[in-house]
């Protein structure tokens, strides 16, 4: 307002009004106020200052810590301090000469970077229970039990009278036992290497070894002696006294694994899905293949 | 006093006899006296485990053309079929559990040339290592921290994430145990001498690893494990390869070079509860040289000789020494640096966890199948053109010295992270050489010798006794301890030939070594004027690579009271057990290639598994 009326005053000179109308003078105060904007900006975001905030400060402690697993000593956090300095102070010299621009590493890692970001913005949404049992249900395979045993066994070991008196005395005693499976017959000491009363074909096999015992095992007959099996440590007769059918491993059991499954096959579609929106908003112009085919003709 | 042990062995054997056993509850067959409460030590099983192997997430494994990501390598380790190289690949029985222990330093930076479009692969560093292939294998700590592309590729392929990622996913309790793990590749004063540690987390997610680049010095490791477990992680380190350390590991010495002292002595056993007794670069038990009384020393030695050496060192890099040196410092200082039990590993780089003769694997596994053929197999055996010096002036291992795998065994409640890894703590862990033997020792006074007759041995002895890995408590009036030992054989391996103890003695300013024949197959008996025995046999047919299970036994066990006590003396014990004689693994890829056998090593061994020591200190 008051610029305005001192200009109606000075207009009144004819000099004043062509100097006024001078395009240098619209220059000059154009100059300067770009100037002024400039500098005013400057004074905020400075290429030249470089401001360490609280948090800066903080970030670096936290970013020792989780590397050496102790706070830094107050001479530490100005050591860091000052490396942070001296790393933004490079940093801006690079930008400055352009050494980001043709770099591999620094295009890679932009890239990377924009990878992760896709990738994290797609992370796919908690399923809901009708999801994960319609996953459950579309991959019973890898939620199969083995069948579960309860069984009790004779050993003979070979140590004391080898081999063929060790089998001998396991089939007189499966002879004694077929006409009552819980008479009194005794075999050698076998220890304790069992971790439940309950097995499968496959803990067997972690306990007896990889021989002819476990296989029989799983075929077995509920409630009669049979044998005599070879075990890695000697002979064997076997009562089965249930069986419990494996099947596919109920619902509320896998479910924490039917979660991950389904989540870890969820994310990897996503992550294709993402980016094949990436690439949707470009034209990939293959050069190299036409001339490739071209000289395959 | 040995006849009176020997005749023990065999009480206890013919005690042992009756008895009927089962898999569901026992039916009553006769009164007996009121067995100790069962508690959950007395049902501790035995679990087998990897507690050392590499992926292409280790440098050096990557430059031996490894592709093995550990994610695969704990689905080979839990049975699951896996493609290496298009083979299908299969493990003869699933492990327990099992930690990948991928080199912290530059973890990932090779790896990330293997991914399509990686930023390291565009790098002149990365096109040059891709070059250089097995030979970037020797570039020194130096060249490697000099070339910030490789440290910019470590940290691209999140390597850590991945690692602890892989852990987790595959920890199935009750099933496979696994434990996310690195190792700490420290060099010693030799270039290229191992101080190597492996670190073990207890839990799901674990601070970054500490790498040589932050410290050469054991004395940081522990910083660094003693600041996780104020965090709430526990944390455990365990160092290997005493036999390649040039005398180091188990030197009198601190990192500064003064003589240690009780704080450091304190520290290294509470960090280091454990060490890896056999792997594929060798076993570190001891050697002919240091235990010459001991016929059976010579096994699995690798001789590797550093720059200008002819003759390795031998002191300072065994354990036997490094049990009789811990006792000499505890003398001196208060505490025993060496106070640590045993755990084996195979080392191997190719991210497959094997531990069969059959299945050897080793460094220099041919990737495109399990077992090593052609020119492979002549490499392997150590018949291929001499590789020339490494740039530190030591020359290549004789390949054929390499070991098969070993592995870890621990008496455990439940396999699952808080139980096995409490185990490890308490040090209630055996070694084997590769073959699944169960081993337990209990120290006690009052054990009766008939003990392992009993049904319920095992809840006697921890009820009246310590297992493996621990203090005899003190005695109520001065006689001499007992031991019960037990072992039972591979179910898919070869028969037992004996146990041993070995016991080590504070004498002076040094210490006395003795190995007893406790528990023998057959019906042989010690020698009382030689104090030996001979031998179990050899049924290995050397045309066809096999053996026959005709000689030895499947279990041995007995209590053994020591002949030689002197209350006055600290003294530690530890069970050795040996297996028959079975062909080395040279010796099946060598007849199955039509290649001769070497001289250097023999063509049959006996496998054997080590017990955690148990000690004695006199009161006062």
């Amino acid at each position: 307002m008051r610029i305005g009326s001192q200009l109606r005053t000075l207009s009144a000179s004819p000099t004043l009004r062509r100097f006024l109308a001078e395009p240098l003078l619209h220059f000059a105060v154009l100059a300067l106020a770009i100037f002024l904007a400039n500098s005013a900006w400057r004074e905020a975001h400075d290429g030249r200052r470089i401001v360490v905030t609280a948090a800066d400060a903080e970030g670096l402690v936290r970013k020792y810590q989780t590397q050496f697993g102790v706070a830094p000593t107050p001479a530490q956090v100005k050591a860091l301090v000052q490396a942070h300095i001296e790393e933004e102070a490079l940093f801006r010299e690079g930008l400055a000469l352009g050494l980001d621009k043709g770099d591999e590493i620094v295009r890679r890692r932009v890239a990377q970077k924009a990878e992760f970001l896709q990738q994290d913005l797609s992370v796919p949404p908690e399923p809901s229970e009708a999801a994960l049992k319609a996953y459950y249900d579309a991959h019973h395979a890898a939620y199969a039990a083995e069948d579960r045993m309860a069984f009790r066994h004779l050993f003979f070991s070979p140590d004391l009278d080898g081999e063929a008196a060790a089998r001998q005395r396991a089939e007189s005693a499966l002879a004694r036992l077929a006409g009552d499976p819980e008479a009194l017959v005794t075999g050698d000491p076998f220890p304790d290497i069992s971790p439940s009363a309950l097995s499968g074909v496959s803990e067997a096999v972690r306990v007896f070894g990889d021989s002819e015992l476990p296989r029989k095992l799983g075929a077995a007959p509920v409630g009669r002696w049979v044998g005599p099996f070879r075990s890695g440590y000697g002979w064997h007769l076997v009562l089965v006294r249930s069986r419990q059918a494996g099947g596919v491993r109920p619902f509320t059991t896998v479910r924490e694994q039917v979660r991950a499954d389904a989540l870890r096959d969820a994310q990897n579609r996503a992550n294709a899905r993402s980016m094949a929106k990436v690439l949707s908003r470009y034209v990939i112009v293959r050069d190299d293949e036409g001339d490739a085919m071209g000289a395959r003709r | 006093m040995r006849r009176l042990s020997a005749r023990l062995v065999l009480l206890a054997t013919l005690a042992a006899m009756p008895g009927l056993v089962q898999s569901a509850p026992a039916p009553v067959t006769a009164p007996k006296p009121t067995p100790p409460a069962p508690s959950a030590a007395s049902a501790r099983q035995a679990y087998f485990g990897e507690m050392h192997l590499h992926t292409t997430m280790s440098f050096d494994a990557w430059t031996g053309g490894t592709k093995t990501m550990p994610d695969t390598a704990y689905r080979f380790a839990k049975g699951e079929a896996v493609t290496i190289n298009g083979v299908q690949a299969r493990r003869a029985w699933p492990l327990d559990f099992m930690a990948v222990t991928d080199h912290s330093e530059f973890m990932g930076a090779l790896s990330e040339l293997d991914r399509t479009g990686s930023l390291f692969s565009q790098t002149v560093v990365g096109k040059q290592m891709l070059a250089l292939g097995r030979r970037a294998f020797e570039l020194s700590p130096n060249q490697k921290r000099e070339m910030p592309e490789l440290a910019d590729a470590a940290a691209a392929s999140r390597a850590w994430e991945v690692q602890v990622k892989a852990a987790n996913d595959h920890y199935q309790p009750g099933r496979f145990t696994t434990f996310i793990a690195y190792e700490w590749t420290a060099g010693g004063k030799t270039p290229g001498a191992h101080l190597h540690r492996n670190v073990f987390f207890n839990g799901d997610h674990a601070p970054v690893p500490f790498t040589s680049a932050d410290s050469n010095r054991p004395e940081d490791l522990w910083t660094y494990l003693e600041n996780v477990r104020k965090q709430g992680i526990g944390v455990i380190a365990v160092s290997h390869n005493a036999n390649l350390s040039n005398g180091q590991v188990f030197d009198w010495y601190m990192s500064d070079g003064k003589p240690m002292d009780r704080i450091y002595a304190q520290r290294r056993a509470l960090n280091e509860p454990l060490f890896e007794i056999v792997q594929n670069k060798g076993s570190s038990d001891t050697r002919p040289e240091l235990s010459p009384n001991d016929e059976f020393a010579n096994f699995e030695i690798v001789e590797r000789l550093y720059k200008d050496q002819t003759k390795a060192a031998t002191h300072g890099s065994f354990v036997r020494e490094a049990f009789g040196r811990g006792m000499v410092v505890e003398s001196k200082v208060g505490a025993n640096p060496f106070k640590f039990g045993l755990i084996g590993a195979s080392d191997f780089h190719n991210g497959l966890s094997t531990s069969r003769e059959n299945a050897f694997a080793g460094t220099g596994i041919d990737p495109d199948t399990m077992l090593p053929k052609g020119e492979a197999a002549k490499r392997t055996l150590g018949m291929g053109p001499k590789a020339p010096l490494r740039p530190t002036g030591q020359p290549e291992d004789d390949p054929v010295t390499h070991s098969s795998a070993g592995l870890t065994g621990v008496w455990a409640e439940a396999n699952s992270r808080p139980s096995i890894f409490a185990a490890l703590q308490r040090k209630e862990t055996f070694a084997t050489s590769g073959e699944r033997i169960r081993v337990r020792m209990f120290g006690g006074w009052n054990f009766d010798p008939k003990l392992m007759a009993s049904k319920d041995w095992v809840a006697t002895a921890y009820a009246t006794g310590v297992p493996m890995g621990s203090d005899l408590p003190a005695a109520a009036k001065a006689k001499a301890p007992r031991f019960a030992v037990w072992a039972m054989k591979d179910p898919d391996g070869a028969n037992l030939d004996r146990i041993q103890i070995i016991k080590l003695s504070l004498e002076g300013d040094g210490y006395k070594e003795r190995v007893f024949d406790v528990a023998l197959s057959g019906n042989r008996k010690v020698n009382p004027k030689t104090g030996k025995t001979s031998a179990v046999g050899n049924t290995v047919d050397l045309k066809t690579g096999t053996y026959a299970n005709s000689i030895g036994a499947s279990q041995l066990a007995t209590v053994w009271q020591d002949p030689e006590f002197n209350p006055a003396k600290p003294a530690v014990y530890y069970a050795r057990v040996l297996e028959i004689p079975t062909p080395r693994w040279s010796t099946l890829l060598a007849l199955r290639n039509n290649l001769p056998f070497r001289d250097s090593v023999p063509a049959t061994i006996q496998e054997r598994a080590w017990s955690s020591p148990i000690w004695f200190k006199p009161q006062g």
